[in-house]
Protein backbone atom coordinates (compact mmCIF):
# COMPACT_ATOMS: atom_id res chain seq x y z
CA UNK A 1 0.00 0.00 0.00
CA UNK A 2 1.18 3.26 -0.90
CA UNK A 3 1.73 5.92 1.59
CA UNK A 4 -0.23 8.80 2.07
CA UNK A 5 1.13 11.93 2.56
CA UNK A 6 0.49 13.80 6.49
CA UNK A 7 -2.24 16.15 6.24
CA UNK A 8 -2.96 19.31 8.61
CA UNK A 9 -6.33 18.59 10.70
CA UNK A 10 -7.79 20.21 13.53
CA UNK A 11 -9.11 18.95 17.10
CA UNK A 12 -11.82 19.53 19.32
CA UNK A 13 -12.09 18.04 22.24
CA UNK A 14 -14.16 18.56 25.42
CA UNK A 15 -12.64 16.76 28.06
CA UNK A 16 -14.83 15.87 30.80
CA UNK A 17 -15.44 17.92 33.96
CA UNK A 18 -14.82 15.21 36.51
CA UNK A 19 -11.69 14.75 35.75
CA UNK A 20 -9.25 16.87 38.08
CA UNK A 21 -6.37 18.97 36.82
CA UNK A 22 -3.48 16.41 37.20
CA UNK A 23 -5.82 13.79 35.63
CA UNK A 24 -6.72 16.06 32.96
CA UNK A 25 -3.08 17.61 31.94
CA UNK A 26 -2.41 13.18 32.11
CA UNK A 27 -5.11 12.69 29.70
CA UNK A 28 -4.01 16.08 27.22
CA UNK A 29 -0.60 14.27 27.42
CA UNK A 30 -2.31 11.01 26.03
CA UNK A 31 -4.11 13.03 23.62
CA UNK A 32 -0.51 14.48 21.98
CA UNK A 33 1.39 11.25 22.61
CA UNK A 34 -1.25 9.07 20.28
CA UNK A 35 -0.64 11.79 17.63
CA UNK A 36 3.14 11.42 17.73
CA UNK A 37 3.70 8.17 18.34
CA UNK A 38 2.22 7.14 14.77
CA UNK A 39 4.48 9.97 12.78
CA UNK A 40 2.12 12.55 13.76
CA UNK A 41 3.24 16.17 14.49
CA UNK A 42 1.65 18.84 17.11
CA UNK A 43 1.52 22.11 15.29
CA UNK A 44 -0.25 24.08 18.08
CA UNK A 45 -2.77 23.80 20.94
CA UNK A 46 -5.00 25.78 22.70
CA UNK A 47 -6.28 25.12 26.15
CA UNK A 48 -9.91 27.00 25.58
CA UNK A 49 -10.82 26.97 29.43
CA UNK A 50 -13.86 25.33 30.91
CA UNK A 51 -16.94 26.01 29.45
CA UNK A 52 -20.85 25.62 30.40
CA UNK A 53 -21.85 23.19 27.64
CA UNK A 54 -25.23 24.76 25.72
CA UNK A 55 -27.23 21.66 26.26
CA UNK A 56 -26.32 18.68 28.56
CA UNK A 57 -24.12 15.85 27.44
CA UNK A 58 -24.99 12.79 29.14
CA UNK A 59 -24.52 13.29 32.82
CA UNK A 60 -22.42 16.32 31.49
CA UNK A 61 -22.69 20.21 31.69
CA UNK A 62 -19.73 21.88 31.33
CA UNK A 63 -16.52 20.37 29.94
CA UNK A 64 -13.00 21.45 29.35
CA UNK A 65 -12.15 22.50 25.76
CA UNK A 66 -9.10 21.42 24.09
CA UNK A 67 -8.06 22.00 20.58
CA UNK A 68 -4.97 21.24 18.93
CA UNK A 69 -3.56 21.26 15.35
CA UNK A 70 -1.59 18.28 14.54
CA UNK A 71 -0.67 16.88 11.15
CA UNK A 72 -0.95 12.87 10.49
CA UNK A 73 -1.16 10.52 7.84
CA UNK A 74 -4.65 9.73 6.68
CA UNK A 75 -4.61 6.55 7.27
CA UNK A 76 -3.85 7.02 11.31
CA UNK A 77 -7.44 9.14 11.90
CA UNK A 78 -10.14 6.18 12.45
CA UNK A 79 -7.26 3.82 14.65
CA UNK A 80 -7.15 7.84 16.92
CA UNK A 81 -11.19 7.66 16.74
CA UNK A 82 -11.25 4.17 18.15
CA UNK A 83 -9.34 5.50 20.84
CA UNK A 84 -11.00 8.84 21.86
CA UNK A 85 -14.58 6.91 21.51
CA UNK A 86 -12.97 4.25 24.00
CA UNK A 87 -11.86 6.88 26.51
CA UNK A 88 -14.34 7.49 29.38
CA UNK A 89 -12.75 11.51 30.07
CA UNK A 90 -13.39 12.55 26.13
CA UNK A 91 -16.87 13.43 26.57
CA UNK A 92 -17.18 14.73 22.59
CA UNK A 93 -14.40 15.07 20.17
CA UNK A 94 -14.00 16.57 16.46
CA UNK A 95 -11.31 16.12 14.31
CA UNK A 96 -11.44 18.06 10.69
CA UNK A 97 -8.55 18.79 8.00
CA UNK A 98 -7.96 22.37 7.48
CA UNK A 99 -5.56 24.35 5.54
CA UNK A 100 -4.04 27.02 8.58
CA UNK A 101 -3.27 27.08 12.24
CA UNK A 102 -5.10 29.37 14.35
CA UNK A 103 -1.97 30.86 16.01
CA UNK A 104 -4.65 32.51 18.19
CA UNK A 105 -7.46 32.44 18.92
CA UNK A 106 -8.93 35.98 17.32
CA UNK A 107 -11.36 36.41 14.87
CA UNK A 108 -11.84 39.37 12.36
CA UNK A 109 -14.76 42.08 13.36
CA UNK A 110 -17.55 41.55 11.44
CA UNK A 111 -18.45 45.39 9.92
CA UNK A 112 -21.55 46.62 11.08
CA UNK A 113 -24.18 45.52 8.43
CA UNK B 1 -44.55 61.34 -4.31
CA UNK B 2 -45.83 58.05 -6.04
CA UNK B 3 -46.98 60.69 -8.95
CA UNK B 4 -43.04 61.77 -9.42
CA UNK B 5 -41.92 58.10 -9.05
CA UNK B 6 -44.21 57.09 -12.20
CA UNK B 7 -43.71 60.23 -14.25
CA UNK B 8 -39.94 59.23 -14.27
CA UNK B 9 -40.38 55.51 -14.89
CA UNK B 10 -42.50 57.08 -18.42
CA UNK B 11 -38.48 58.30 -18.92
CA UNK B 12 -35.99 55.29 -18.60
CA UNK B 13 -32.99 57.36 -19.05
CA UNK B 14 -33.17 59.31 -16.06
CA UNK B 15 -35.14 57.54 -13.63
CA UNK B 16 -34.35 57.72 -10.34
CA UNK B 17 -35.46 55.45 -7.13
CA UNK B 18 -36.56 57.32 -4.20
CA UNK B 19 -39.72 54.97 -2.66
CA UNK B 20 -37.64 52.95 0.01
CA UNK B 21 -40.50 50.27 -0.42
CA UNK B 22 -39.05 50.09 -4.28
CA UNK B 23 -38.03 46.41 -4.31
CA UNK B 24 -34.99 47.53 -6.15
CA UNK B 25 -33.59 49.32 -3.46
CA UNK B 26 -34.65 47.08 -0.81
CA UNK B 27 -32.87 44.52 -2.00
CA UNK B 28 -29.28 45.97 -1.77
CA UNK B 29 -27.89 44.56 1.40
CA UNK B 30 -24.06 43.78 1.48
CA UNK B 31 -23.25 41.02 2.78
CA UNK B 32 -20.93 41.18 6.33
CA UNK B 33 -18.92 38.59 5.30
CA UNK B 34 -18.14 39.84 2.08
CA UNK B 35 -17.76 43.32 3.27
CA UNK B 36 -15.38 42.11 5.78
CA UNK B 37 -13.16 40.52 2.81
CA UNK B 38 -13.32 36.65 5.27
CA UNK B 39 -12.02 33.84 3.32
CA UNK B 40 -14.41 31.39 5.63
CA UNK B 41 -16.44 30.98 8.59
CA UNK B 42 -15.25 29.63 11.37
CA UNK B 43 -16.90 27.64 13.74
CA UNK B 44 -15.05 28.83 16.90
CA UNK B 45 -15.59 32.29 16.06
CA UNK B 46 -19.13 32.17 18.38
CA UNK B 47 -19.42 35.96 18.20
CA UNK B 48 -19.71 36.16 14.68
CA UNK B 49 -22.29 33.39 14.50
CA UNK B 50 -24.34 34.48 17.34
CA UNK B 51 -25.45 37.34 15.06
CA UNK B 52 -26.84 35.00 12.99
CA UNK B 53 -29.11 32.57 15.21
CA UNK B 54 -32.31 33.98 16.64
CA UNK B 55 -33.33 33.74 20.62
CA UNK B 56 -34.49 30.01 20.09
CA UNK B 57 -31.03 29.20 18.31
CA UNK B 58 -32.64 28.83 14.96
CA UNK B 59 -30.31 29.75 12.00
CA UNK B 60 -31.53 33.09 10.75
CA UNK B 61 -32.36 33.36 6.60
CA UNK B 62 -30.00 35.00 4.71
CA UNK B 63 -33.33 36.71 3.02
CA UNK B 64 -33.24 38.65 6.81
CA UNK B 65 -29.54 38.83 7.26
CA UNK B 66 -28.28 39.84 3.88
CA UNK B 67 -25.25 37.71 4.21
CA UNK B 68 -24.86 35.84 -0.02
CA UNK B 69 -25.34 32.33 -0.82
CA UNK B 70 -21.75 31.30 -0.95
CA UNK B 71 -21.29 32.51 3.05
CA UNK B 72 -25.03 31.05 4.27
CA UNK B 73 -23.74 27.75 3.17
CA UNK B 74 -20.53 28.37 5.22
CA UNK B 75 -21.90 29.75 7.98
CA UNK B 76 -24.63 27.44 8.11
CA UNK B 77 -21.72 24.51 8.34
CA UNK B 78 -20.29 26.69 10.96
CA UNK B 79 -23.33 26.82 13.06
CA UNK B 80 -23.75 22.94 12.50
CA UNK B 81 -20.27 22.50 13.73
CA UNK B 82 -20.21 24.46 17.30
CA UNK B 83 -23.76 23.16 18.07
CA UNK B 84 -22.27 19.79 17.40
CA UNK B 85 -19.72 20.88 20.34
CA UNK B 86 -22.03 22.07 22.56
CA UNK B 87 -20.75 25.88 21.67
CA UNK B 88 -24.14 26.68 20.32
CA UNK B 89 -27.73 25.16 21.19
CA UNK B 90 -29.82 23.30 18.85
CA UNK B 91 -32.84 24.47 20.41
CA UNK B 92 -32.68 27.04 23.39
CA UNK B 93 -35.54 27.71 25.95
CA UNK B 94 -37.13 31.32 25.35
Amino acid sequence: MKQQEARLYEGMYIISNQLNDEARAKLIEKLKADITKTGGVIKKTHDMKKKTLQYPIGRHKEGYYFLMYFTLEPAYIAELWRGYKLNEGIVRFMTMQTDHVLEDLKFKELPEA
Amino acid sequence: MAKVSKARVNRPRKRVVTDPMDPRLRRRKNCPFVAGNFEDVDYKDLNALKQFITDRGKILPRRITGVSAYFQRRLALAIKRARYMALLPFVARV
